[in-house]
C-alpha cells in the first residue's frame, strides 16, 4: 500500500491517461488509415483493395492523384452535388416543418392538441425503414422513384415529427413574452417570427446540423430509390458501389477512400461554422433570462 | 449583416447544386426515324465504320415486320442493363441495331450501369422498373428463374446452332431456352509467372507446388470458398445433377464416396506438405501476388484476365487447372464453370424488340468485339468465335474455355450448396488437422449431408 496520496494519484492518473490515450488511439486509427492511404498512388493506376495491407504507406508513394481524378475521372462531383442539393433542401424544409409544429404544440391550444401529440410519439417510434419498401411503390406510383425530388420527400416529408425536443426547448421560454407581444398587437405569427425565433437559435442550429447530416449519410433510401440511375445516386450510394462491386474493387478503390475523406470535409465545415452560434445563443439566452 | 450574406451565399450554392443536377439524365441512343419513312433524321452521330448485319435482308425484314407490328407507331423504348466496364462497347452495339430497325420502327434503347453482383435482386425487386435486356452471370440464374424475371428466348434453335452445347444447355430450364449466351467462360484457371514454372510444370498440382517451392513463393488459391473448394469434391467423381423433385433439395449424381474421399485427402496432404507455399486467399490477393512478386501461381477468375495481364505483363501464363495425383494417378481437376447471358425481362412492354435486341448482343459479331476489346476480354460462347484467330492466340481465352472439357456446369445450385463446401475448403487447409481416410470421410459427408440440408 503506498501511503503517499500525491504518489497515489500521480499513479491513478497515468494508469487512467495510458488507458484513455490506448482507447483514443484505437477510436482515431481507422480515420488516419483512411486518410494516409486516401494519398497512396500507384504508377499503374488503381490498386487493389486487397494491396491495402499496411498500416502506413510508404511516404514515396504520396501524392495528390486520387483526389484530382477524384473529380476529372469519375462521377463524385455529381454525386456530391446531388447530396449537397438533397441535404440543403432537407435541411431547410425540415428546420421549418420541425419549428412550426414545435411552436403549434407548445403555445397554441386547441382540441387535437393532445391526441395529434400523442400519435406524433407513437409514429416516432417505427423506424423509418420500415416503410421502405411501401415509400418505393408509392414514390413509383407518383413516377418520382429514381428522382432527386424523391428523395428529398422521403428524407423531409416527415421531419415535423421530430418535434419533441423542439417543443420542449420553447416550453422554458416563458409565455409572459408571448403575452407582452400580444398586448403590443403582434398576432401569433408576429410572436413566433420576432420572440421565438430569436431566443431559439441555439435549437435551431442543432436541427440544422441533425438534418443535414441525416440524409448525407443515409445509404438504405437511396439504395432502395435509385436503383442503377447512377447519376442521382448520392455519395454514400456512389462510394459504396466503389468499395463493394467487383468491378470496382480494384481500379476505383483509392477513390474510394479519396471520396470518404471528402465527403467529410462539408459536415466538418459547418459544424465548425454552426458551432459558434450555438455556443453564443446559449450563452445569450442565459445573460438576458 | 453578415447573416444575411451568409444566407446570399448559401442560396448562390444552392441555384448552383440545381444547375448541376438538373441538367444530364440518363444518356440514351435514338435516331429519330418514323417507321416507314427513309429519310432518316438525327443519324448523324453514327460512327463511321459500317454497321455489321448479321442478319441476311429477309431475316431483317421479318424481324422489322414483328418490331413495326408491336411498335404499332408509337416510340419504342427499351433499357439494358450492363457494368459499367462494358458500357461503351454495348452503347456502339446498341446504335448498330437502332440502325438496323431504323426503317421499321422509332427506338430508343438507354444502357444503364448495373453491377454483376446483384442483378437478380435488383430485376426481382421491381420488374416493372428493371431492365428490358440485361446481362447476368450463372451464380445469379437460379434467383432469376425463380423470381420469374427470364423471358422465354424466342429464338432457340438460332441460339441453339450459334453457341457452344454447354452454354446453352446451361440455359435451359427444363425443355425451355430462358436466356441468351453471351460469354462462354465465366469461371476459374491457373494464372502463373512464367519465369518461375514452365508450361510443363504447370501441367500438375504438385510441379507447380514444387516450382513455387523452388522460387520461394506462394501458390494462392480461394480454397476456404464454397464456389472454388469444391472442386477438391467434383475432382473426385461427384457432381450436382439439378433438384430433387421439391425444387430445393440439391441432387449429386451417382457418386463413389471413396473416390471423392481420396481426392479430397490428396488436395489436403498436398497443402500440408506445401503448407509454407501456400496460401488460401481471393483472387484479388492473387493479383496482388504477383504485383509485388510474392507469387509465383495463383487461381484466378475470368473476369482477372486484365488486372492479370497488367501485373505480369509478357510473364503472365495461363493454363487450365492442372492434374492432381490422387493415389498414383494423374486426375485433372474439375472445377464448376459458369457463364455469362443476356436475359429478357417477361415484364418488358415490347417483349419482340427487347428479344430482338438480345439475339443481336449475343451474335457472332458483337461477341467477337467483346472477346478482342482489350479492356472486357469477355471469352465468346459463340463456337465460330472461339475458332477465331485472334481469339485462338489468346492464352487466357483459350484457358479460360478449354477448362469447360472438366468441369461440373454452375446450373441448378442450391443455395445451400455454397457454405457447407466453404467449411470442407477451410476444413481441408488447416494443416494441424489429421487427415485420415475416415476422418476426410466424415467431414465430405458431412458436407454432402449439409448441402443437402439434411
Amino acid at each position: 500500500m503506498i501511503k503517499s496520496y500525491k504518489l497515489r494519484r500521480t499513479l491513478a492518473n497515468t494508469a487512467i491517461y495510458i488507458l484513455l490515450a490506448i482507447l483514443g488511439i484505437i477510436w482515431i486509427f481507422p480515420l488516419i488509415w483512411l486518410v494516409l492511404h486516401s494519398f497512396r498512388i500507384d504508377p499503374n493506376g488503381g490498386i487493389p483493395a486487397a494491396e491495402y495491407n499496411h498500416l502506413f504507406p510508404s511516404l514515396d508513394v504520396l501524392g495528390f492523384d486520387n483526389y484530382v481524378g477524384l473529380f476529372t475521372e469519375t462521377k463524385f462531383l455529381r454525386w456530391f452535388g446531388n447530396t449537397f442539393f438533397i441535404a440543403v433542401c432537407c435541411c431547410i424544409i425540415s428546420t421549418i416543418s420541425v419549428l412550426v409544429v414545435a411552436y403549434a404544440f407548445s403555445r397554441l391550444r386547441f382540441k387535437a392538441r393532445k391526441p395529434l401529440i400523442n400519435v406524433g410519439m407513437i409514429m416516432g417510434m417505427f423506424p423509418g425503414f420500415m416503410t421502405m419498401i411501401a415509400l418505393y411503390l408509392i414514390l413509383k406510383m407518383m413516377g418520382l422513384d429514381q428522382t432527386l425530388v424523391g428523395l428529398i420527400l422521403c428524407y423531409s416529408a416527415g421531419s415535423g415529427l421530430g418535434y419533441l425536443v423542439m417543443k420542449g426547448f420553447l416550453d422554458t421560454i416563458p409565455h409572459a413574452l408571448d403575452e407582452a407581444a400580444t398586448i403590443d398587437g403582434a398576432n401569433k405569427f408576429q410572436v413566433f417570427y420576432k420572440i421565438i425565433l430569436p431566443m431559439a437559435k441555439p435549437m435551431i442550429i442543432y436541427q440544422v446540423l441533425t438534418s443535414f447530416i441525416s440524409p448525407w449519410c443515409d445509404f438504405i433510401l437511396v439504395n432502395i430509390i435509385m436503383r442503377e440511375n447512377v447519376d442521382n445516386y448520392t455519395v454514400a450510394k456512389g462510394l459504396w458501389s466503389w468499395a463493394v462491386d467487383t468491378e470496382y474493387r480494384n481500379d476505383y478503390y483509392r477513390y474510394f477512400l479519396s471520396g470518404s475523406v471528402v465527403v467529410s470535409i462539408p459536415i466538418t465545415a459547418l459544424f465548425l461554422y454552426m458551432q459558434k452560434y450555438y455556443v453564443s445563443g446559449v450563452t445569450a439566452g442565459g445573460v438576458k433570462g | 449583416m453578415k447573416a444575411k450574406r451568409i444566407l446570399a451565399m448559401l442560396f448562390a450554392v444552392l441555384m448552383l447544386a440545381g444547375c448541376l443536377t438538373a441538367c444530364g439524365g440518363g444518356e440514351t441512343t435514338t435516331t429519330d426515324a418514323p417507321a416507314g419513312n427513309d429519310t432518316p433524321a438525327g443519324t448523324t452521330s453514327t460512327p463511321a465504320t459500317s454497321t455489321f448485319v448479321p442478319w441476311s435482308e429477309e431475316d431483317i425484314a421479318d424481324l422489322g415486320a414483328h418490331i413495326k407490328e408491336e411498335a404499332a407507331g408509337n416510340k419504342v423504348t427499351l433499357k439494358v442493363w450492363q457494368p459499367d466496364t462494358a458500357q461503351d462497347v454495348f452503347k456502339s452495339q446498341v446504335a448498330d441495331f437502332i440502325e438496323i430497325f431504323k426503317d421499321y420502327a422509332d427506338i430508343e434503347i438507354e444502357v444503364a450501369i448495373q453491377g454483376e453482383n446483384d442483378v437478380a435482386g435488383n430485376v426481382i425487386s421491381d420488374k416493372d422498373a428493371a431492365a428490358d435486356v440485361y446481362g447476368f452471370a450463372s451464380d445469379q440464374a437460379q434467383r432469376l428463374i425463380k423470381g420469374n424475371a427470364l423471358a422465354e428466348v424466342f429464338f432457340p434453335n438460332e441460339v441453339k446452332a450459334m453457341n457452344t452445347a454447354d452454354s446453352v444447355a446451361a440455359a435451359m430450364n427444363g425443355d425451355k431456352l430462358i436466356a441468351y449466351p453471351e460469354v462462354g467462360s465465366n469461371s476459374y484457371f491457373i494464372c502463373y509467372d512464367k519465369r518461375d514454372i514452365t508450361d510443363e510444370q504447370v501441367k500438375s498440382l504438385e510441379g507447380i507446388f514444387e516450382a513455387c517451392k523452388a522460387a520461394n513463393k506462394n501458390f494462392i488459391m480461394d480454397a476456404g470458398n464454397g464456389y472454388f473448394s469444391c472442386m477438391f469434391l467434383f475432382t473426385g467423381g461427384l457432381a450436382t445433377d439439378g433438384f430433387e423433385d421439391d425444387g430445393e433439395t440439391q441432387k449429386f449424381n451417382e457418386y463413389d464416396i471413396d473416390k471423392v474421399t481420396a481426392s479430397a485427402t490428396a488436395f489436403a496432404n498436398l497443402f500440408k506438405t506445401y503448407k509454407a507455399n501456400f496460401e488460401a486467399n481471393g483472387t484479388g490477393q492473387v493479383i496482388s501476388g504477383f504485383r509485388n512478386g510474392t507469387t509465383s501461381a495463383g487461381v484466378i477468375g475470368s473476369w482477372d484476365i486484365g488486372a492479370a495481364k497488367k501485373a505480369l505483363g509478357e510473364n503472365a501464363g495461363f493454363a487450365t487447372l492442372p492434374t492432381i495425383n490422387i493415389d498414383g494417378v494423374d486426375t485433372p481437376i474439375v472445377n464448376m464453370f459458369g457463364y455469362k447471358y443476356i436475359g429478357v425481362n417477361p415484364n418488358s412492354k415490347f417483349p419482340y424488340t427487347a428479344q430482338a435486341l438480345a439475339y443481336y448482343l449475343t451474335n457472332e459479331e458483337c461477341q467477337r468485339e467483346r472477346a478482342v476489346d482489350p479492356v472486357l476480354e469477355w471469352a465468346p460462347s459463340n463456337i465460330n468465335v472461339a475458332a477465331d484467330a485472334e481469339v485462338a492466340s489468346n492464352a487466357a481465352l483459350v484457358a479460360s474455355l478449354a477448362q469447360a472439357a472438366n468441369s461440373v456446369p454452375q446450373v441448378n445450385i442450391a443455395q445451400t450448396f455454397w457454405d457447407p463446401t466453404a467449411a470442407l475448403g477451410k476444413y481441408l487447409i488447416e494443416s494441424s488437422n489429421d487427415f485420415s481416410a475416415a476422418n476426410v470421410k466424415a467431414e465430405v459427408e458431412k458436407c454432402i449431408n449439409n448441402v443437402r440440408d439434411m
